[in-house]
């Protein structure tokens, strides 16, 4: 690490900005990719990573395990991050409360679960699996819904914190992916923010999302990361920070991919916020 | 059986629409289809997404709007979703769907364009090795050909098909205008020596005769079996040597 983590912005890193990001080495705390990505046995996409962690610090965060499948995990998947995670020795490894696998197929979606006491059971299960192979803790994202499941019976915020209770592992807090969820159930953002220990977090996420209108008039946000990220998640991750959170944060943009330096202009935009902040608290 | 599994079970079911899922969703006041619409169309435009990264000259030939509609029918009602969560792994049955795919289907080259890309699609990922270059060589000499195999470069592979692929694909890249379209074979050779996949059109004998090393034949049987007078192995080694073919050789042992 360049500097102390802590205090450090990253930004995902994507295809279209390999080139620049080799030739003007932009001053970005870390870098994060999807894990899935960087399967192959070997090709440029591998290349051009190899060149960047050699100045930068990565993290692997993943969209395909598939954690909460009643079934178990695909050993074959998790074979390959091992193996990716032992190329690139990323600070941190990441996942999402969610699934996508049954029967041998794979959806490339990350579904909700039912927040219930057999859920937790097959998430630790899981989750035990791959934080046993890999060696190490993972983290553990809260998700974008789009749906309730009559069959909950814990709120997603409650369901989260216990399972890395449990778990030993942390939380990945998407504070975009609250905010759509939050304003697509009818839940309470600063709640959900309240209810999640401070020490567990171990990274948050900032991106975009839009609105989807339905022929009906009713209306979904949805988590698309193609956009800026908006003053309602601004206003949430400042309201975290407030409370005296210092972790590693990311801006996500993974579809209409901008140039290099609108992201740069995001990630600006946090460590104004976390500078602002210490200011603060050193004056105080 | 588990409930989780039954929930996960009914959801694939609807997403394939063999059943509902409407049971499992919490009513508000969002209809519980247009919830469920969103992973659907979520789980459509991913897939959607990844043939279109995987065969752009597909979609460059038929146009987005065909090329869109083979994927959304493939995905539909080929019962195509993927194996693993590692969607590079993914696709591999598109060509020979649009072979059968009506509004395709005239398009008689159509399938082996779109094989070509899916092994330039598999070159891309291999394994990387160092391509042997001629120095590498110079030790070998002509008495231990019959024992000789090479090792083919593993982003090597190799395509042939009955239509004109080499102009077809000059014609969708734009650097030729038009083609008559005249049945004629063409061979492949598909390669990622470094971080850039080739394409190099080849003759029969060269076709054969990497077939041949791809089957770790030694050099002296493989000259025996092509009878080809035309043949220079000189020209041929070159050919190889400048394009990366081989990462590798060995000397075989025979009793």
């Amino acid at each position: 690490m360049k500097k102390n983590v802590q205090d450090l912005v990253g930004v995902g890193l994507r295809q279209p900005h390999y080139s620049y990001i080799l030739e003007n080495k932009p001053d970005i705390g870390w870098f994060e990719i999807h894990s899935e990505n960087f399967f192959q046995k070997g090709g440029p996409a591998l290349h051009f990573l190899d060149k960047i962690r050699e100045d930068y610090p990565l993290s692997l965060h993943g969209v395909g395990l598939s954690l909460g499948s009643a079934e178990g995990l695909d050993q074959n998947h998790l074979d390959k991050l091992k193996h990716c995670a032992h190329r690139f020795s990323p600070f941190l490894i990441s996942e999402h409360l969610s699934w996508s696998r049954i029967n041998g197929v794979s959806f490339p979606d990350l579904l909700p679960l039912p927040y219930t006491d057999e859920t937790l059971v097959i998430l630790e299960r899981n989750i035990d699996q791959v934080q046993t192979i890999l060696g190490r803790e993972i983290l553990i994202e809260n998700p974008s819904s789009y749906l309730e499941y009559k069959e909950s019976h814990y709120a997603e915020q409650e369901f989260l914190t216990t399972l890395c209770q449990k778990t030993g592992s942390k939380i990945l807090l998407d504070i975009n992916n609250i905010y759509v969820s939050c304003t697509n159930h009818g839940w309470n953002p600063v709640d959900y923010l309240d209810s999640i220990p401070l020490d567990l977090i171990g990274e948050i996420h900032l991106a975009g999302h839009s609105r989807k209108t339905f022929s009906d008039g009713s209306t979904l946000l949805i988590d698309d990361h193609g956009s800026a990220v908006p003053d309602a998640v601004w206003d949430l991750f400042n309201y975290l920070i407030d409370k005296g959170l210092s972790v590693p944060t990311l801006i996500e943009w993974d579809t209409d991919i901008p140039s290099f330096d609108v992201l740069q202009k995001e990630a600006s935009k946090v460590l104004a916020f976390l500078s602002q902040r210490k200011s603060i608290y050193a004056s105080a | 059986m588990p409930q989780l599994r039954i929930l996960q079970h009914d959801f694939m079911e609807c997403l394939e629409n063999k059943g509902s899922f409407e049971e499992h969703i919490q009513l508000n006041h969002i209809s519980p289809l247009n919830r469920f619409s969103i992973y659907q169309n979520n789980i459509t435009q991913a897939l959607r997404k990844v043939l279109e990264l995987t065969y752009p000259l597909t979609w460059k030939l038929i146009g987005e709007d065909c090329a869109n509609g083979a994927a959304y029918t493939f995905i539909r009602e080929e019962n195509a979703y993927p194996k693993t969560g590692n969607l590079d792994e993914w696709g591999e049955n598109f060509p020979a769907f649009l072979e059968r795919f009506p509004p395709t289907q005239p398009l008689a080259y159509l399938g082996d364009v779109a094989r070509l890309e899916w092994l330039k699609h598999l070159s891309y990922g291999a394994p990387d090795a160092v391509p042997l270059k001629a120095s590498d060589l110079k030790d070998i000499n002509s008495e231990s050909y019959s024992h000789l195999i090479f090792k083919l470069h593993p982003s090597a592979y190799l395509y042939s098909s009955h239509f004109p692929l080499d102009q077809i694909l000059s014609v969708i890249e734009g650097s030729l205008e038009s083609l008559t379209l005249e049945p004629r074979e063409t061979y492949a050779l598909i390669i990622r020596p470094y971080q850039r996949v080739n394409i190099h059109w080849i003759s029969p004998a060269y076709f054969s005769f990497i077939s041949l090393i791809q089957k770790e034949t030694p050099l002296i049987q493989i000259l025996e079996t092509l009878q080809d007078e035309e043949f220079s192995l000189h020209e041929f080694l070159s050919f190889s040597l400048q394009n990366g073919l081989f990462s590798n050789y060995a000397f075989i042992i025979t009793k």
